[in-house]
């Protein structure tokens, strides 16, 4: 059983609320929970039932680096395998590097057009989420 | 000769070579000095007693082997061995002035003594070459140990000589000549005069060596004290410039994250806005969503750009030889959509090779012709790239149909966020963004490659930007 949530991990509550509106939009039935800071993150994916179905992670997080959280998800049992897709404002080599080290799947730059935005979610879908549920249910 | 300190007779001063001066050497052993010591000890050893032989034979009539010579020959031996003995030994030990002052006295002491028996008095004719062997040894000396030495000889001579003359001592027969004293006085005053003539040479060509050394000395002090500093000062500025570098990495990495970051808030929330078709915003409203979308953009696109003129100007990169045909059609490539979109002509001229910075100058490239492409009408534009070389510096211009830019914007446009109000620049009927840090990043890399660039240029006839780039690596 798969969970219909997803995790959008933002101090950005603008950048939050878009990103859940465009994600919403992917499928009918999907949920968006929203994390401002990398501990509050971790709490909440303590106490969920279900792993996310996947996490979008902003690189410049208040509290803790976001290769630190990613980490962190890493290790806890269950969490291994969801698919996470770090975005950031600005292009920087090692930011790509030590999030794709952390076992990140993405690592997109945010656009600020909606239309962009959206397209970069549904890569993302496209190429790490929904191939996964498809391998899951094969 | 051993020395002493003329001005304190206190001090040894082996190893006190003028080199040295100012260097505080005291105590601390010159193993040339000292080696020069056992040297002169060792030639004087060796003239001395090959002189005895010499005369023994040939003055004498006698071997050197016979009964009658080998007891003085023998002393002979034994004070030469003693003198070398000592030398050594002052060397190693550093005993003091008294030591230095009974190797002086008993240098002069025992070759005075075998020269006279070897031949009496009239063998001070033989002192100077003394003299010379040893003198110069001791040349570099900061003293008058020369003079002690020479006149401590010399006065034994002359005391040998005031011993004959009262019969105390019963000068060597040689050639069976008896030396009257007027004779006794002219030698004995021989080997004063020429041990101090002598001594007065070594102590003043000593001390032209002595200043010599000094100045050298202290050029190369300077020279080394300057270098110095100038090697501190170029690390101090290196270590500067390489926390600049991370200053300004930090401060990119800062402005690119957090100011970017509510900007592109406020864009995306209007985006979003305007996007919502299932609520759609009245018309006056999304006229003004619009506008605030449009500036936002508008800010966003300075922060990146001015992001991209930190980035761009501060990397580094290896110069090489460009092909400067090939950074234009590169260009010229990027460029297809607008220029197929505007409908432009462009003509590209055989363009000649630069020395550069290749990423650098192909952005500058770029950016002048994407302004060129930018500024022409549509289905009428005209742009022409060309170049001529002058002076060793190739001087390629852009040259465009386009709207052109009054005199009084001419200089302004190569500043950061510099740019010719929208009014004034219409093409097509529409104003042109940008965010006036193009031109600012191409001039910047051109200074940074000793080049220039300036445009010519009036509204509506167009415009004409130069870039006169070197050819060759600066000497």
């Amino acid at each position: 059983m798969r969970s219909r949530r997803v995790l959008v991990v933002d101090d950005n509550l603008e950048f939050a609320e878009v990103a859940r509106e465009l994600i919403e939009r992917l499928e009918p039935d999907l949920e968006v929970d929203v994390a401002e800071t990398g501990h509050e993150a971790l709490a909440l994916l303590a106490r969920a039932a279900l792993p996310p179905l996947f996490i979008v992670l902003d690189f410049r997080l208040p509290d803790i680096e976001a290769p630190d959280v990613l980490a962190q998800v890493r290790r806890t049992p269950g969490l291994e395998g969801v698919p996470v897709l770090v975005v950031s404002q600005g292009d920087w080599i090692t930011d790509r590097d030590k999030a794709i080290a952390m076992g990140a799947q993405a690592f997109r730059i945010k656009p600020s057009l909606v239309g962009p935005l959206g397209d970069v979610f549904t890569e993302f879908w496209n190429e790490h989420v929904h191939t996964q549920g498809i391998a899951d249910r094969g | 000769m051993r020395p002493l300190d003329a001005s304190t007779g206190t001090n040894v001063s082996h190893g006190e070579y003028s080199t040295s001066i100012g260097e505080g050497t005291a105590g601390v052993p010159d193993t040339a000095a000292h080696e020069d010591q056992v040297r002169a000890s060792v030639i004087v050893a060796i003239f001395g007693l090959s002189l005895f032989a010499i005369f023994g034979v040939l003055v004498r009539g006698t071997s050197v082997l016979s009964f009658q010579t080998w007891p003085v020959f023998g002393i002979a031996i034994l004070l030469a061995l003693v003198n070398v003995g000592l030398a050594l030994w002052t060397g190693w030990w550093r005993l003091g002035p008294w030591v230095a002052w009974a190797y002086e006295g008993f240098h002069a002491f025992w070759f005075t003594v075998i020269l006279y028996f070897l031949g009496g008095l009239q063998m001070s004719a033989w002192l100077p070459v003394y003299g010379f062997l040893v003198m110069h040894t001791e040349i570099l000396r900061p003293d008058a140990s020369v003079f002690v030495t020479a006149n401590l000889c010399a006065t034994l001579f002359a005391g040998l000589g005031v011993a004959e003359q009262t019969g105390l001592v019963t000068p060597p027969r040689v050639l069976d000549l008896e030396l009257t004293g007027g004779q006794r006085l002219v030698f004995v005053g021989w080997a004063f005069l020429s041990l101090n003539f002598l001594a007065l040479y070594a102590n003043r060509y000593g001390h032209k060596l002595r200043s010599l050394a000094a100045t050298l000395d202290r050029l190369v002090h300077q020279r080394t004290a300057g270098l110095q500093r100038a090697n501190a000062e170029l690390r101090q500025t290196a270590t500067a410039l390489r926390q600049k570098q991370a200053e300004l990495e930090a401060f990119v990495y800062t402005v690119t994250h957090d100011l970017k970051n509510p900007l592109s808030s406020i864009v995306l929330t209007a985006d979003m806005a305007l996007q919502r078709d299932d609520e759609p915003l009245p018309p006056r409203a999304r006229a003004a969503v619009e506008r605030i979308r449009t500036s936002g953009q508008r800010s966003e696109d300075m922060i990146r750009d001015l992001l991209s003129l930190f980035r761009i100007t501060s990397s580094p990169e290896h110069p090489a030889e460009i092909d400067l045909n090939a950074l234009a059609r590169q260009a010229v490539d990027d460029l297809r959509p607008q220029i197929g979109a505007k409908d432009a002509r462009l003509d590209v001229e055989p363009l000649p090779t630069v020395w550069g910075q290749p990423r650098k100058l192909s952005h500058v490239f770029a950016n002048v012709l994407e302004n060129a492409v930018k500024y022409v009408p549509t289905g009428a534009g005209r742009i022409h790239v060309g170049a001529r070389v002058e002076n060793g510096a190739a001087i390629v211009c852009v040259r465009d149909n386009g709207v052109g830019i009054a005199p009084e914007y001419q200089a302004r446009i190569f500043d950061v966020f510099g740019r010719v109000p929208d009014r004034e620049q219409q093409v097509d009927g529409r104003s042109v963004g940008g965010s006036g840090v193009g031109l600012a990043i191409a001039k910047e890399i051109v200074a940074a490659h000793g080049g220039h660039i300036w445009v010519e240029s009036s509204p509506g006839a167009g415009s004409a930007f130069y870039l006169r780039l070197p050819r060759r690596p600066a000497p």
